[in-house]
């Protein structure tokens, strides 16, 4: 963390809430990034930012300032996103239950699918193979570049709980791959290099 | 085929050892289905890496802002109907207990009548023995307190007081964000 955000925290905890927005201009991106690569949905993705800042905002007086806030501000989204998905498929399953409904037409609108580039198509099947609690991980340590500590951190699990999971995740993501068939690639980022940041 | 630990080996961000990847080497030379998932993850892999990161629609801040002011303004909505739902319930209760005297006091006043004229006495008996003890007290700490002490006394209380109003100050001091 940097020494302005350093500063802008401690303002925030003495009660300047303009320091706030501050942060919110920094971390946007990562956030709202976490969020649509969990959920699918711009839409859906705005709306888990947006209450990402909001818990944080509320709860800044319980973040502890020796760990790292990005990795704090993750752990909110990931854990946001994860109650959301758990619920949409809750009331997926009551839906289903109900003969007398229709079930909800999950396929992207026109415009939608027109906005949707071809690659955030693909990142988003192969994403959506994976359990929720994978599918962070994946994020955190692929877009984020995360160290499995702070991926366990962020995702109140152990470190070999998160290796475990991303190893069961590569293999799903593997496979989903040979069944998609492959497809050339931009360059590849260099290691330590994330864009979201 | 038994395709651990290579599986394992494929799949590990982990550096191998020289004797394993040889055997890794020699495994994969006989594999179709961990060279299929040689190739796979590397593609998922650099695929991955190269992925531009999705971004929220511009005035992100600003929508949060005004997101902040719409709950602030829902729960000041609520804190108010919660709290006239506690006065008009406190109210109804007064009433059912006025109204209950009131249906005594109607049907047959003069006891009760009686019973708030002698329970009026026994207060203004109470109240004259309270300020005659005060009295008594004051008189007695007056003459064995000395005037410095007094003097003490006050300004302890006056920097308590400044304290107070201080604190009070702080803590009811608004927290808005503008836009």
């Amino acid at each position: 963390m940097s020494e302005l955000e350093t500063e802008w925290l401690t303002r925030v905890l003495k009660g300047d809430p303009e320091a706030f927005t501050q942060l919110i201009e920094t971390y946007q991106g990562p956030v709202y990034n976490l969020c649509y690569r969990m959920l699918g949905d711009a839409n859906d993705a705005e709306d888990a930012a947006q209450e990402t800042f909001l818990r944080a905002y509320k709860g800044i007086r319980r973040y502890d300032n020796q760990r790292s806030f990005s990795t704090w501000l993750l752990s909110i989204a990931a854990h946001y996103c994860i109650d959301q998905i758990r619920r949409r498929r809750f009331s997926a399953i009551s839906l289903e239950e109900t003969p007398e409904l229709d079930p909800p037409d999950l396929t992207p609108g026109p415009e939608t699918a027109l906005l949707m580039s071809e690659d955030q198509k693909r990142v988003q099947s192969l994403l959506a193979v994976l359990s929720p609690q994978d599918r962070a991980a994946v994020v955190m340590r692929y877009w984020y570049d995360l160290s499995y500590e702070e991926i366990g951190e962020a995702l109140s699990m152990s470190v070999s709980a998160i290796k475990s999971r991303l190893h069961r995740a590569r293999r799903e993501l593997a496979h989903q791959w040979t069944e998609q068939g492959p497809k050339p690639v931009a360059v590849e980022r260099k290691c330590h290099e994330s864009p979201a940041f | 085929m038994n395709h651990q630990p290579f599986e394992t080996w494929l799949l590990s961000e982990e550096s191998l050892l020289p004797e394993q990847g040889r055997a890794l080497r020699e495994h994969l030379r006989d594999c179709e289905a961990c060279r299929q998932l040689e190739t796979s993850w590397a593609g998922v892999h650099q695929f991955l890496r190269s992925a531009e990161p999705a971004t929220p629609a511009v005035g992100f801040t600003l929508r949060w802002q005004e997101r902040l002011a719409e709950q602030k303004i829902i729960r000041h909505k609520r804190q108010s109907w919660a709290m006239l739902f506690f006065t008009s319930g406190m109210a109804m209760l007064l009433l059912l207990f006025l109204g209950t005297q009131a249906f005594d006091l109607l049907n047959d006043p003069g006891p009760l009548l009686l019973l708030w004229a002698s329970r009026l006495v026994t207060l203004l008996f109470y109240a004259d023995a309270t300020r005659d003890i005060v009295l008594t007290l004051l008189r007695s700490i007056i003459t064995v307190v000395p005037l410095p002490m007094w003097v003490l006394l006050t300004g302890m209380l006056s920097i308590l007081c400044v304290l107070w109003a201080v604190a009070i100050q702080q803590l009811t001091s608004a927290r808005r964000i503008s836009t």
